[in-house]
């Protein structure tokens, strides 16, 4: 029988990545278990008996990725249910105990935020240049389209910047801890 | 007196602690964390992304390194410095240890 796949589409901020967890375990427990996650916040879901599981994200760039990593994660008792952009998805059955994280201390946390922050960072200078040199080519040339490229562009860079503080932010709020 | 190269790990974090103490001989990933909640009895549980950090920056810190590697498993051992790192800490350990006996009494 051809399993059927749930989708169900949801945006996930990558400084509340916990929330996220929260909702796929929540999920499970009504019987939809994660099959595979997709660009943009697509989710597919396989249905089933309803789980108690814990979903962990963990976030390890494609130039980081390397097979000692996810044997030691299996050894563990994880499951790998699949990769998102960088973002892994590991599943285990819950205990409500520190057996349930995968990170036990505040230090690893922080260097996983700062995995992410270095990744997006390497992309800002790359939209900073684009919107100025739309500005310099918008107030040469006046049409129309060009302008609206550059409302686009710089609604980008500040969207792009949020981002990056409200990771900041996260890094400094465990650094408090 | 220890030297500065070993003054400036210290203090070694609980879970460090326990990884360094549990790597005095070759293990790997997934017998390391059994072995910290043993040693520790139950109270460090070092999970699988927090160790798999920690194995990076303490061979980065020349503290460990890779002695094995085999079905996707490296396994980790003590260095020199390794080695002197966790001795400092553990006669830092030894005196704390030794203030804090002589108080348990009063404090209740």
């Amino acid at each position: 029988m051809q399993e059927e796949l749930i989708r169900k589409h949801r945006w996930f901020w990558a400084w509340a990545d916990d929330r996220e967890e929260a909702w796929l375990r929540e999920m499970a427990q009504q019987g939809l278990h994660l099959g595979k996650a997709a660009p943009l916040g697509e989710y597919f879901f396989v249905r089933g008996e309803p789980r108690d599981d814990v979903y962990r994200l963990d976030y390890v760039p494609m130039s980081k990725k390397d097979e000692h990593y996810y044997q030691l994660f299996k050894d563990a008792g994880w499951e790998h249910v699949g990769e998102m952009m960088g973002w892994q998805y590991w599943r285990k059955l819950a205990t409500d105990s520190q057996a349930d994280e995968i990170f036990t201390d505040n230090d690893s946390k922080i260097q996983k935020y700062q995995r992410l922050l270095a990744i997006l960072t390497i992309f800002l200078p790359v939209l900073i240049i684009n919107v100025t040199n739309m500005g310099v080519f918008s107030l040469r040339e006046k049409y129309p389209w060009i302008i609206g490229l550059q409302v686009f562009s710089i609604f980008l860079l500040v969207f792009y910047s949020v981002v990056l503080l409200r990771i900041l932010f996260r890094i400094r709020m465990l650094r408090r801890r | 007196m220890a030297g500065s190269d070993v003054r400036k790990y210290l203090p070694l974090t609980e879970s460090t602690y326990y990884i360094l103490v549990a790597l005095s001989e070759p293990m790997h990933g997934y017998g390391v964390m059994q072995k910290v909640e043993k040693l520790s009895e139950g109270t460090v549980t070092i999970g699988p992304g927090t160790l798999y950090g920690a194995f990076g920056t303490l061979e980065k810190a020349g503290l460990i390194r890779m002695v094995k590697e085999e079905e996707r498993r490296k396994s980790y051992l003590l260095t020199a410095r390794g080695r002197a790192v966790l001795k400092e800490q553990i006669t830092r350990l030894a005196i704390m240890n030794r203030n804090g006996q002589g108080l348990l009494g009063i404090l209740d």
